[in-house]
This record gives structure tokens, sequence and C-alpha cells, in this order.
């Protein structure tokens, strides 16, 4: 018995092993594709959310049907993805910006670079930052500006609002979610851009916040604004830090008169 | 050993055995119930038609929006496997919309509704191909019947399928199975040529179905009714869905939205549908009392107003995986001796439903709580239109089998000095200052304790019970009424006991579709008499409703674009709110909101729902009335992309020609 119990354990064994004999026909993942969206307006990388937009690929020597998959865009601008594997690809950045035609570019082992040039909604201009510690509660006042580069045919602005991080992080989806329901800080114009309050440079009439800080923190802060279109990205501001010092200020003096 | 040889004896044998039974399988089944049979007699196209009967995508009791009850309860809910909704309202899509408090509280991706339509879809193709052959058993007009049958189920589905996905795959014929995958894999046809087909199948099913009213089964105005309502989604898809921006392959080629220009003929087509069915004499179940009428409407069938019901039995008698049974009672009511004895409450009207209705202020001109001398006065009175009282139970209410008293208070004010604004914060449980300060509120339901050296009750027994979970009590200050048994206590025993009918058409939800498609296309044609008409329709349901009739406004505020960017008018908007009313837990409002594309604005980034707690003021020994935040805090939310439901991933791994909708 024990002898037909070995012979039929070996057999198994042989017959698994067999399996293991074809070499797996595809190779491993390992093309690379990275790359950098700029604002063509000012030829910097575009101010961004970590993790916010990005570039869509589909992979159309694969199928006819591809489903599609994302490579999140960094804060800076950039993106990466070192895991594809070789074949042609169609190529898209989504996010804040006016839309941009899919591109078809082949993606092999050698390192492929693509730049996208994007024209954004909003540009958010002259944000100031100004903190009162001589309050009870400290509070820092926000301020900034909007200004369209293209202005016919802008979606709506829907929200306008700070950002406040304590780490460098810091946007919409990386913010200090206590300040988000509260209607003192934002603000939500729901209009098309000509009826946008603006000042005399055609740039948006300031929208100003004040928020309360704690003492004893670092933020990082930072301004956006988002149009009603497909992704609803935010546009940013640049990201400005304050140090909110551990005792409170004194009151300015009294004027002598 | 000698066992071993045995087995291999035995095996041999059976390789032989089962090599022999090889010849002469190509017979015909003996004792299958085909065509041949079924096909001959109107019984027989009963026994043909039932399954497809059955999985017709009727959101009825037993209709999951989103959660672990989602999809229709047929022979294939979620599309694989057997129905028997258990606690479907858990998943209700009442409470996606703000219509309820309860469990499910986005709209959700859906789920793949592909396999089952397409399936019935080849049953339906078949029927309509096969009979002809038998053609002799039955008069000309008797085949035109049973061929506008066909073609009204398969609009069904049809809808079903296009009002989730947009445009789809039209099959219009039977496919062989064993053809080569590329003749029988189609692309999808535009939304457009969708809709259309739709409208061509219920035309013909509106001119040649039966005249014989049979509450269970269509005839010709069933197709009517649901012409009405499907033109008018096929309208507001054309002229709203632009506003929601999207781009991709899917747009650009049609097969998710159309033009704006499209809206007219979608819209006439719906006014003319209810048209056809107000001169075949069908009319709102009305009465002397109001609210019996219309308690009566929902509850029974009532030969007047019904267009076609859905019927149930318990499940005593019903085949298991048949579905034909609910739990609607059992999952509304609040537990306790004569009303729900099992889960209870798992949906609870909202304030903001519920403040939709003609009844008292509860809040005066300065911003203060109305006081109350007695609780039942804020709906025993001249002011609460009588629907609202057969929708819901309120606080004081007798419920009319059982005779029990609802008994319902959130708590004390021990004072309310402040406005009702003071006492109301947007946190779940509105805590703040100021009820910290005055507010006293039991751990359980029924409670009674002393406050001040007086004994004073605090909570109800069916609630709320705070320390307790969001079932079998109360948290909202009301309960739902409509479409609970009035006659039948059985459903309250258990799960899948109660068998109220289910309205799928109703001539209540005709005079809505009538209004908003005469509204509709008196903006889109400038012609301001069809608008007049509009409201005429929707005097008609508030007169039976018993609320006060509405006043056309010549001259209309623009309400929508601040909000929604594009316009809704003070009427327009009236005769939605009317829907709204009327047409409460039917469990249309999702996809009304849907199609309306107001939902993703109305619920941005996620609202709370709200209540009309009831508490009594101690020192003045008044009652008063807060819409404040629930204790269990959920908030409803619906994003953009929700508006076409992205196509299942076993469809395209199937069918490689079936393109993504966008905005995924």
């Amino acid at each position: 018995m024990n002898k037909i119990l070995i012979s039929l354990l070996a057999g198994m064994a042989a017959v698994s092993v067999t399996s293991c004999m074809e070499v797996d026909n595809f190779d491993e993942p390992e093309a690379k594709f990275y790359g950098k969206v700029i604002d063509k307006t000012t030829g910097e990388p575009i101010l961004a959310g970590q993790g916010e937009g990005g570039v869509r690929l589909w992979e159309m020597s694969y199928s006819l049907n591809p489903s599609p998959q994302d490579i999140p865009m960094k804060q800076d601008g950039t993106f990466s993805n070192y895991k594809l594997f070789n074949g042609t690809y169609d190529v898209q950045p989504r996010g804040a910006w006016w839309p941009e035609e899919k591109r078809r570019v082949p993606i092999g082992r050698s390192t492929k670079e693509e730049v996208f040039e994007v024209t954004p909604y909003l540009h958010i201009n002259d944000f100031t930052m100004e903190l009162d510690n001589t309050t009870e509660t400290p509070t820092i006042t926000v301020s900034c500006r909007l200004e369209a580069p293209i202005t016919e045919n802008l979606p709506r602005i829907m929200r306008v609002r700070p950002f406040l991080s304590l780490t460098h992080f810091c946007s919409n989806s990386n913010c200090i979610g206590e300040y988000n329901t509260i209607d003192a800080y934002y603000d939500e114009p729901k209009v098309v851009w000509d009826k946008i309050p603006k000042d005399e440079d055609g740039m948006s009439k300031p929208y100003t916040f004040t928020l309360p800080v704690k003492r004893g923190y670092y933020y990082f802060v930072r301004m956006g604004a988002y149009v009603d279109d497909e992704y609803k990205n935010y546009n940013y501001s640049e990201i400005q830090e304050i140090q909110v010092p551990l005792v409170k200020d004194a009151a300015p003096a009294p004027s002598e008169d | 050993m000698s066992n071993f040889k045995y087995i291999w004896v035995a095996a041999a044998l059976g390789l032989g055995a089962s090599l022999t039974s090889c010849n002469d399988m190509d017979l015909d089944p003996k004792g299958i119930l085909a065509e041949n049979t079924l096909l001959k007699s109107d019984e027989g196209i009963k026994y043909y038609l039932s399954v497809i009967y059955q999985d017709l995508p009727i959101e009825d009791f037993n209709y999951g929006q989103n959660g672990d009850q989602i999809g229709y309860a047929v022979t294939a809910a979620n599309g694989y496997h057997p129905g028997n909704q258990w606690q479907p309202q858990k998943s209700s899509p009442a409470s996606t919309c703000a219509e309820a408090c309860g469990r499910a509280t986005e709209f959700g991706d859906g789920w793949d509704y592909w396999d089952v339509p397409y399936a019935r879809i080849h049953d339906i193709n078949n029927f309509m191909e096969q009979l002809p052959n038998y053609g002799s058993n039955f008069s000309d007009e008797q085949m035109d019947e049973y061929i506008a049958e066909g073609r009204f189920l398969r609009a069904f589905y049809y809808f079903a399928m296009v009002k989730r996905y947009g445009g789809v795959p039209i099959i219009d014929r039977t496919l062989d199975p064993t053809a080569p995958a590329e003749e029988i894999t189609f692309p999808r046809d535009t939304e457009y040529d969708c809709w259309k087909f739709i409208e061509s199948d219920l035309k013909y099913a509106m001119e040649h179905g039966s005249r014989t009213r049979t509450p269970g089964r269509a005839n010709r105005y069933a197709a009517a009714a649901l012409m009405s309502r499907a033109m008018l989604y096929a309208a507001c898809n054309a002229k709203y869905g632009g506003y929601i921006p999207t781009s991709g392959e899917a747009t650009s080629t049609g097969l998710m939205g159309m033009s704006s220009d499209k809206a007219k003929e979608f819209f006439q087509a719906s006014y003319d549908a209810c048209k056809m069915l107000s001169e075949a004499g069908f009319s709102l179940h009305d009465g002397a009392d109001k609210e019996a009428a219309f308690v009566e409407a929902l509850n029974k069938e009532v030969s007047d107003e019904d267009i076609m019901v859905k019927q149930y039995t318990d499940r005593t008698d019903a085949i298991w995986d048949t579905s034909l049974f609910h739990c609607w009672d059992v999952m509304t009511l609040p537990t306790g001796t004569g009303l729900s004895s099992s889960v209870g409450c798992a949906i609870q009207p909202t304030w903001e439903l519920m403040s939709l209705y003609q009844m008292p202020a509860i809040i005066d001109e300065e911003g203060k709580p109305v006081r109350f001398d007695r609780i039942e006065d804020i709906w025993d009175n001249d002011e609460m239109e009588p629907r609202a009282r057969a929708t819901f139970f309120f606080p004081g209410m007798i419920e009319p089998l059982s005779g029990v008293k609802i008994d319902l208070q959130s708590g004390v004010y021990t004072s309310y000095p402040g406005t009702a604004a003071d006492g109301t914060e947007e946190t779940q449980m509105s805590i703040n200052e100021y009820t910290d300060q005055y507010r006293v509120w039991a751990d359980g339901a029924g409670a009674t304790m002393t406050i001040n050296g007086q004994s004073v009750k605090v909570s109800g027994v069916h609630g709320l019970n705070k320390g307790g979970g969001d079932e079998g009590f109360g948290y909202t200050g009301a309960f739902i009424r409509k479409m609970v048994s009035t006659t039948d206590a059985t459903g309250r025993q258990d799960l899948m006991y109660c068998k109220t009918p289910w309205k799928v058409f109703r001539y209540g939800e005709i005079l809505c579709n009538w209004a908003e498609a005469a509204y509709e296309l008196g903006e889109e044609t400038g012609n301001s008499s069809l608008k007049e008409e509009a409201i005429a329709h929707v005097n008609e349901i508030r007169s039976r409703a018993g609320a006060r009739p509405y006043t056309y406004n010549p001259a209309p505020e623009d309400i929508g674009t601040d909000v929604y960017g594009f316009k809704v008018d003070e009427n327009l908007q009236f005769i939605r709110d009317e829907r709204a009313r009327e047409l409460a837990f039917e469990n249309q409002r999702p996809f009304d909101l849907r199609r309306w594309r107001v939902y993703h604005e109305m619920f941005r980034d996620g609202k709370y729902t709200h209540t009309l707690s009831s508490y009594y003021v101690m020192d003045e020994g008044k009652y008063i009335f807060l819409n404040e935040v629930n204790k269990e805090g959920r908030r409803v939310n619906f994003y953009s992309r929700w508006y076409y439901q992205q196509m299942p991933g076993s469809a395209i791994s199937k069918n490689a020609k079936i393109i993504r909708n966008d905005g995924y």
C-alpha cells in the first residue's frame, strides 16, 4: 500500500512540475514613462496638488478598447511610472487646464519622457498672507486675485478658498479638513468670468479670508480655485510657509492721540 | 491490493458505458415546455412570459439602489444569483436622495445590469418571432395584442438600461448563440437611437395593445404610462445633459448625451401619452375624506387610478425564488406591540421631504420655534394638507390597523429662550453650547426623568432612542405611513410577509409627468397656454391631496442659474416639488434628480439630513419642533460621474466594441 501511495505521489509531483516548464511569454513590465506638465503661459511647471489630475494612458497595442490607467501628478507637475508594458499608448493630460488632445506615443525599453504644455483655467495671483498673533486665537488673513489666461468659454468659477496644511504637501486633498465645511472660509461665485468683480488690470478683485490657527504650529498655506469642468481640480497659488509663535504678541500700543 | 483492482475494473466499465451514450443524442428532449406547447394558448403564453414579467426592472419595495441589497429582486438579483431581498430598505433609493434617512446615502456606481436584461430581451424577441407560427390559434387582433405586449416588455428592459448607461446595443431579433463572435457582438447604438427605439416600441404597444384593464398585465395603457415616463427622461437628458461637462469618445460619438434640440420631440411624446391616458378615462382616486382617499390609492388596488400594479403574496404562499413578497411594513414601522416585530425604521422621513408639504410653520417670523400646546397640533389642524398625514405618521397619530398611538418625542428643553438657529447646529446630533445648557436627552426610549425636581416624560416609546442604533426606533420625528397596510397585519410579523401592491404606474404619476412635459414644452415653444395647462394638472393633484391650489406665475423668477448654472424657474420648481410630494417613497426621486441634473449640486461635498424633532419645553409647558441634524449624522452624496453609469466590465470583456462611458 505504501508503495502505491509513494508512486501516486511521485506521479502527481511529476505532473505538477511540468506546468513550470512553460516560459511566460510576456516580459516583466519595465518600460518607463515620465514627464511633466508645463504652464504654457509662464513656461513653469503647473502648480498642482499631489495626486490631483495627471496623465491618462490607453494601451492601444494591447486592445482595441483598453481600460484606461492613470498616472497621478505630483505637486511639482511631474509624473512617472516605471512599470509599464512595452507598447503604443494614447496619452492625455487631465487636470485644471483647457482640454488637451490625446497623443499617441510608443513607450519602450528606453526611457520615454513627455512634456505637456497646457493652459490652466486660472492663475491664482498676488497671494498674500498676514498673521495676527495679538488676539486670544491667532488668525491668518489670506488674499489672492484670479486671472484667466483664456476667458472665452471659461466654465463657471465654482469656488475660491485657502488650504492649510501641516506638511509641505498642501492642496485640496492634503489639507486640514476642519476648514472645509465652514462657509466663511470659502467663496462660491458660481458665475462665468464676465460676472466676476474685477480690478482695472483685468484680474479679479481680491478674495480675502481670515482663518483661526494654533500657536506653535508651522503651517503651509496656499490658495486655489476651480471651475465647473469635467474634473473639478483646483488651480493653485504658490505655497507659503508661516510659523505661529508659541506666545501671544503684545497688542500694538495705543496711539498717543 | 485487490480493492485497487476493482476500482480499475469499475473505471473501465464506466468509460465503456459513457462512450456508448454518444450515439443517438440528437433527439428532442421530452417533458420540456417549449414554444410548440406554450404559444398555442393564452395560458401557455402567460407561462412563457412569467419570467419576463418577474424580472421586469420595476423599482419596487425590493429594489436596492446601493448597499448590500443592490439591484432588483429578480430571478437574478445583482445580476447573478436568485433574489429574495432581505431588508431591502437598508439599501433604499429613498435614502440616497434624502427623502428618508437610512444606511444607503449615495446613488453609487450601480451594478452590472446587463446579462439579465439581454437574456430577457432575447426571450421577448424569440416570442415575437415564433408567435406568428402559431397564428392559427388566435384572431388577428389577439396577435396584435401579444406583439404589443412583447414590445412593451422589451421597451421596459431597454428603458432600465438606457437610463443607466445611455446608448446600448439595440438587439431587435434573436441571435444564434452558436454563431461566430463577430456576428453576434454589436457596438453601442447612440443614446438618441435607443430612446427612439423605445419610443417606437411603445408607440406600437399603445396603438395595438389590449384595452382590457388587467392590473398585473401590460396593456396599451401601461405602454402609454411608460411612454410618458421614459420620454421625460429622454427629453431631460437632451435638455440638461449638456450642462454637465464631459469629454471623450462616448460623448463625442453620441453614446452618452444628446443635443438639446432633441428635447422638444421627447417632451411632446410624453405629453401625448399622458393625454391618451386622460382620454381613456383614468382619474385620481378621490373622496370626501382626502386623507383616506390618498391612503387607499396607495394601499389597495383602485381601478380608477391604477394603470399597472405589481402584486405580492406572503412568503409562505410564494415560490421562494420569485421574490413576490416584501418587507415594507416591518422595515418602516417602529418596533412595538401591533407595529413592527422585526427590524423597524430602516428608513425614516427627513425634514428635507416633510418641509415640502403644506404644513404649519414651526419657526415664527422672529426665528423662534413656534409653541404648540399639544404635540398633536403639528398635524391635527386645518393647515396641514391631508396628503402629508397620509404619507407620514406624526407624533400622536393613531396607527389605524393596530390602534396604537405613535409616541415620538426627542427630548426636553428646560427652557427655550433663543431662536431655532440657536438650538440647531450643523453637526451630528446638533450639539452646541446652547443645547448643552438647556436640552435634556434620555439614553433610551420611553424614558421619564426627574428634572429640577419635576418628573417629566423625556422620550417617546417609539423614539428617540438615543443610545441605541439606527433601527427599531424613530430619530427623525416621524415615520413613513405611505403604503403601510391598513388591512393586513401579517406583514408586520416578520420579514417578507408584506403583500401591499406596488403601483408600477398610477394616474397620479401621469399628471406629474403631464405637468412637467407641458411646462417644458411651453418653455421650448414659448407657448404660455401650455404652461398654464401644466399648472392645471398640478392643481388636479393638489385637489385630491387636499392642498391649496398653486397660482400660475406669468413672470416667474429664475431660481436655477445661481445654483445649477442653468435656468429653472419658480413654476417649474413647484411642478418638480409637487412630484416629490405626490411620489414620495415610490423610488422615482433619485432618478428624477438625476435626469434634472441637479443631484450633484444639491448634495455637493455631502449634505446632512434633518429631522422634525419634537421637544417639550418645561418652563412653558409647550412643545416645539426643530429641524436639526439627526443622531446618525450621515451625509448624502452624489458625484457627477453618476449621471451615466460606467459600462459593465463583464460586458466589455465579452465584446470589445463596447465603448466606455466618460467621466470615470
